[in-house]
């Protein structure tokens, strides 16, 4: 038997491609049960309206117990986006990402969380403290330690 | 990209998303869905549940209380002592254990039939939910003897109980399901036979393995099943009147300590006193998990002790970059890498000698061993010969 994580990224998969994703969120790659890639779009009326972001799930072997560490792609085809709660980095200030984690949510749980995020934006800026935490920034998000404190946006 | 998907999903893992779509059979996804895990996905394996009335694994919720003190689904304050047995649920997964192939098998037929008036079946759905290639074969058949529907489909059910006869002879454990009326291992293919004949062996699997239990019942009737459940039952025994194991506060307690207690359950006491406490704690979960099981479902504790190892092998290959296979190999391509931090770390072994030796205790063999990486290969190794 495979590990846990295996079998149930496995299971999260057979329902990505049998039920198909929600709307605005497509998968981009997943060759293995390490990393995935998923494209998220706000649609409707939003001050994302026509944007395309990518985001990186990279799973341990103690997923779903543990938390997966999700980032927004930064390259040459993708911009992190403007948001109060994501860093120019890609970094993401979510609390379902850290501490709230739970294992009963899954990739696509966190993207229509992530989109929802996005939707309910009013204001498109950077978190304040960007260019010092980016400046100073662990590869891996789950290394940091977020404090969450804005329950609005 | 479908294609590198498809290539992930080799592996056979259970779905509600087998069955078709609610349009289709309403209810069947939704059932299957019901009677699984939301933390692991699989049907329910010593379902628990806490005082929300929210249902887990034994061993999946124990594993996420030991990480957060709330229930998974409602994250309403939860700890170990809430936890509670759900024997009923335990019982409504096992039937669903039983029936569940058949189902499929049944709620396929049910679609095909359907379709097969009106549109050809949608393939892409087919082909995915069935597994085998045996099966599909069958079935696309099947689809194209639309005239003799229920003729072909007995003789389809005839002929796979044919085809399960060889099989049969060399059938893995884990094809066995237990008969939930008379609790015997049965084939899980031929357990809807085995109930319909109240039970007793279906008159087609008489390979020869069968014969010769058979065989053996008729001439020492009381010990039939001995044979086979001999050891079982004797594992039963040392887990029936167990308690389970007491939470610990590592913290407070030596790694010495901690060692002792993993002697007590004959584990491996090798590590530092963090891989020492997870594996006494993942320890303390499977062991608790398994009492949580109905007696007959239980593993035994040398069952349980791979499983713990297991976890603990992927836990490491998570956090270790690499195991290095070929020690040879390894250092002859990372020759120049050693060379460098060897001379890097030579003035400093010469001016403080007695730490060098005392961080690689076999420098007497080489110089080397000084370095940095050569001590990880070599610790590295101790954790692969370990396991």
């Amino acid at each position: 038997m495979a590990a846990v994580s295996t079998r149930r990224l496995q299971k999260e998969l057979a329902d990505i491609k049998n039920h198909g994703t929600p709307t605005g969120i497509t998968l981009l790659k997943a060759d293995d049960f390490e990393t995935w890639y998923l494209t998220l779009e706000v649609l409707g009326e939003s001050l994302y309206k026509g944007e395309v972001f990518a985001l990186k799930f990279r799973f341990e072997p103690g997923y779903p117990i543990s938390s997966p560490a999700v980032q927004f792609v930064v390259d040459d085809k993708f911009r992190a986006p403007l948001h109060p709660h994501v860093y120019s980095n890609g970094h993401i200030c979510a609390s379902i990402l850290g501490t709230e984690w739970s294992p009963v949510l899954s990739v696509i749980s966190v993207c229509i969380t992530l989109q929802s995020m996005l939707a309910s934006c009013k204001d498109k800026k950077r978190p304040p403290d960007n260019d010092r935490y980016v400046a100073h920034a662990p590869e891996n998000p789950k290394k940091t330690q977020f404090v969450y404190h804005d329950d609005e946006v | 990209m479908n294609g590198a998907i498809d290539s992930l999903l080799t592996l056979e893992v259970q779905d509600p998303t087998d069955f078709p779509p609610s349009s289709e059979t309403p209810g069947l996804r939704e059932l299957d869905d019901a009677l699984r895990c939301s933390i692991c996905g699989e049907l329910y394996s010593a379902p628990v549940s806490l005082s929300c009335g929210h249902t887990f694994c034994s061993l999946c919720l124990r594993d996420n209380l030991s990480h957060k003190q709330e229930c998974p689904t409602c994250r309403q304050a939860a700890s170990e002592s809430q936890i509670r047995k759900n024997i009923m649920m335990e019982d409504a997964v096992k039937a669903w254990n039983c029936a569940r192939p058949l189902v499929l098998r049944w709620s396929k037929e049910e679609v095909s039939r359907k379709s097969r008036s009106s549109t050809p079946p949608r393939s892409s759905s087919a082909i995915f939910a069935h597994r085998s290639p045996k099966k599909k074969r069958k079935i696309s058949h099947e689809d194209s003897d639309s005239d003799v529907v229920e003729l072909v489909g007995s003789q389809l059910q005839k002929s796979r109980m044919n085809s399960n006869k060889p099989a049969s002879a060399t059938m893995q454990s884990k094809d066995l399901v237990d008969c939930p009326l008379c609790q015997k291992k049965v084939p899980m293919k031929s357990i809807n036979q085995h109930i319909d004949a109240q039970c007793r062996s279906p008159t087609s699997s008489t390979s020869k393995g069968k014969q010769k239990s058979d065989w053996q019942k008729v001439f020492n009737g009381e010990s039939s099943t001995s044979n086979r459940s001999k050891g079982k039952e004797k594992a039963r025994a040392e887990l029936e009147d167990a308690e389970p194991l007491p939470k610990v506060s590592y913290s407070v307690l030596s790694e010495k300590r901690i060692r002792e207690m993993l002697r007590d359950h004959n584990l491996p006491t090798t590590g530092d006193k963090e891989t020492l406490i997870f594996r006494h704690s993942r320890w303390v979960n499977l062991y608790n998990a398994n009492l949580d099981g109905s007696p007959e479902l239980r593993k035994s504790l040398e069952r349980l002790r791979q499983e713990l190892k297991k976890i603990e092998n992927s836990r490491s290959n998570g956090t270790k970059s690499q195991i290095v296979s070929d020690v040879n190999a390894y250092q002859k391509a990372n020759k120049t890498a050693f060379e460098t931090l060897v001379e890097a770390a030579r003035p400093k072994n010469t001016s403080n000698k007695t730490r060098s030796t005392s961080v690689a205790p076999n420098s007497s063999e080489t110089e080397k061993s000084s370095s940095p990486p050569v001590v990880e290969v070599v610790e590295v190794l101790t954790v692969s010969a370990g396991e």
